[in-house]
């Protein structure tokens, strides 16, 4: 309020203020209540498109685990029955051995005592035939061979216990190494499993490593890949009126924070071409806006201005041309700026260095829905009363993605300009047309 | 329900609330519609889209300063995009304004209808441009940013039309209005520059 103003002035202006002429108020509601905002339930699409990207995140990523989970089951479950059966191997082997040994035994005893027996016969033979000497000959014949036998045993008892202590060596090794340590990460895997089945609900055939989702979206010689991006970017609006005093305007914006995130599945070839597509998501939402106005104000040549100083002397003022640049730095905590869309991905992988990666990529993004409110020109703003609802805007955005390769994984950063296609039209007489420069930061997924 | 419940409760998008807001202001801000515009048509549109507005944007009042002067410079505000739009020119030939002069009851005292109608008889930028200085506390600044004008002439407008007021109250005050024998009024004082 101006405190230079004398008593007259200040009795004018309470007499003027004073002023309540009658109004039929409840008529006037009737016809303004329909365009009143009522109290809803406040809306946080971003909080919601967040949510929504990282629960597509970690399903693809539970996904994903599940199937290195049930490929590392498949092979640990062989490796736990093949553990398992190292003992019944082993035992089976030493059985053998011991079967082999039993039998080794048997025929030598055998045939020990069929040489005995000879022997001894031959004695018989020889002695009925009183032949002392033979006797001894015999009698040396049968200690030689009953050494012979001993010796024999001996030698398969001492082999027999060689290859059992052997096995047993061995199975022992066996159960250290791939039994006892494992033990502790199967029983992780296996409530591991049973958890991702729970979350599931299904398991697929096990034969198929990709699953049922990655297997349909190998295309021959072109590879999918998921790219997911968050990012801030600087908005710069132009603003253009039909006003009659304003030749031309042009309002440079650079509204923060604002935020673009996308979540796109996009294919490669071998020659390094991209095509692909996905959801995006744009935001300028209750940030901070800074303004840069150039205005070229004309008045109409048919208007007359005349001042008058002190002494009644006249200027007469036939319409001039004058430019104003006006800078300003303004809170616009009101402003938001929404859209949800579809882009379609054209690129060319540029350079490749080693794991690092440089991409061209032009996407054509095509709004869903979107909202535009609280943009203004003036303190009190030439705003839409109510957010206006703008289906249909398309934009172009050329971006460069710099990639690093982490195995499956790749992180990178990319910078970008979007431009749109469409104005926005407030009141009929001013148009913002929006463009923006950002970057992204990138997380992208090889299956 | 207090000022500041009734503001809090339109913030809350409360219709009751809205409803009370309505009954309560509708008057002071229909006063200011028809400083602006001349035609009660007009006038009663000009309010309607100011209510919308203010109840709107109220969550962008944040405490500071009149309640009553936000309100007023909204609906100045609105009027004043309601004039652009009709494409009537804020600044017309200050002549054609002076012209139009109407008798006033030679024993008048400075009554509120008076003032009402010195004001109607104003020509347009002189009107507007002390409706907003005067009446509804604008800066020059932002009469300037309003108007599309430069400062100096917000400054030269303004001057003149604080003089036309104080010449207005010396006329009343030492009754030449009775000289003149009805043929002139207090208005004539935008005669009486020759211009």
């Amino acid at each position: 309020m101006n405190q230079d103003l004398n008593r007259k002035e200040q009795e004018f202006q309470h007499i003027a203020q004073s002023h309540r002429p009658a109004v039929k108020t409840d008529a006037i509601w009737d016809s303004i209540e329909d365009r009143l905002p009522k109290k809803e339930r406040k809306r946080r699409p971003f909080i919601w498109f967040f949510f929504g990207m990282v629960s597509m995140v970690g399903i693809f990523l539970l996904y994903q685990g599940v199937i290195v989970s049930t490929t590392s089951l498949n092979e640990k479950q062989g490796d736990k029955q093949a553990i398992q059966e190292t003992p019944k191997i082993a035992e089976n082997e030493t059985k053998l051995h011991q079967d082999a040994i039993e039998t080794s035994k048997t025929i030598i005893e055998n045939q020990n005592k069929e040489t005995l027996k000879s022997s001894k016969d031959a004695l018989a033979i020889t002695n009925s035939s009183g032949l002392t000497k033979v006797n001894n000959i015999n009698n040396t014949k049968i200690a030689s061979s009953e050494q012979s036998v001993s010796y024999q045993n001996k030698a398969t008892t001492n082999h027999v216990e060689s290859i059992e202590s052997e096995s047993l060596f061995i199975i022992e090794n066996d159960q250290i190494d791939d039994i006892a340590t494992p033990s502790t990460e199967m029983r992780w895997r296996e409530d591991f499993n049973t958890l991702t089945t729970l979350l599931n609900g299904v398991i697929w055939n096990e034969n198929k490593i990709d699953g049922p989702f990655i297997e349909p979206l190998k295309i021959r010689n072109w590879k999918p890949y998921f790219i997911g991006s968050i990012g801030s970017q600087w908005s710069n609006s132009i603003l253009t009126t039909n006003n009659d005093n304003i030749t031309s305007l042009h309002r440079v914006e650079i509204s923060y924070p604002s935020v673009t995130a996308d979540l796109n599945l996009n294919w490669m070839n071998k020659s390094g071409w991209i095509l692909g597509g996905g959801l995006y998501y744009n935001a300028i939402t209750r940030g901070i806006t800074t303004q840069f106005t150039d205005i070229e104000i004309t008045e109409n040549d048919d208007v007359v201005t005349i001042y008058i100083d002190d002494n009644g002397n006249r200027t007469y003022d036939y319409g001039t041309t004058s430019t104003q640049t006006i800078s300003t730095y303004s809170a616009r905590k009101f402003r938001s700026n929404q859209s949800v869309g579809l882009q379609l991905n054209i690129g060319k992988q540029l350079i490749t260095r080693g794991r690092f990666h440089a991409n061209l990529q032009v996407s054509i993004l095509k709004d869903l829905w979107s909202r535009h409110s609280g943009y203004g020109y003036n303190e009190e703003g030439i705003t839409s009363e109510t957010p206006e609802y703008m289906q249909g805007n398309e934009y172009v955005r050329p971006q460069i993605q710099l990639v690093y390769d982490l195995g499956n994984l790749s992180i990178g950063l990319s910078p970008y300009y979007t431009l749109s296609r469409k104005y926005l039209i407030a009141n009929d007489e001013y148009k913002l047309k929006n463009s923006q420069y950002g970057i992204q930061f990138q997380l992208v997924y090889r299956p | 329900m207090t000022n500041d419940q009734l503001i809090q409760a339109c913030k809350n998008r409360d219709r009751k609330g809205q409803k009370a807001f309505v009954d309560e202001y509708s008057s002071y801000l229909y006063g200011i519609c028809l400083r602006y515009v001349k035609y009660q048509q007009e006038a009663e549109d000009c309010l309607q889209e100011s209510l919308v507005r203010i109840l709107t944007k109220i969550d962008k009042y944040d405490g500071e300063g009149s309640f009553k002067s936000w309100i007023s410079k909204v609906t100045a505000n609105q009027c004043l995009q309601h004039l652009r739009r009709n494409k009537k020119h804020l600044y017309m030939n200050i002549e054609e304004g002076s012209t139009q002069v109407h008798p006033t009851d030679i024993n008048a005292k400075l009554e509120l209808k008076e003032v009402l109608r010195f004001i109607d008889q104003l020509p347009d930028n002189y009107r507007i441009a002390i409706n907003m200085y005067t009446v509804e506390g604008f800066s020059h600044k932002e009469i300037a940013k309003e108007l599309g004008i430069a400062e100096s002439s917000s400054r030269s407008l303004v001057t003149r039309g604080r003089q036309m007021i104080n010449e207005f109250f010396e006329e009343i005050e030492t009754g030449k209005i009775q000289n003149l024998n009805g043929h002139s009024t207090p208005f004539n004082i935008l005669k009486s520059n020759k211009l």
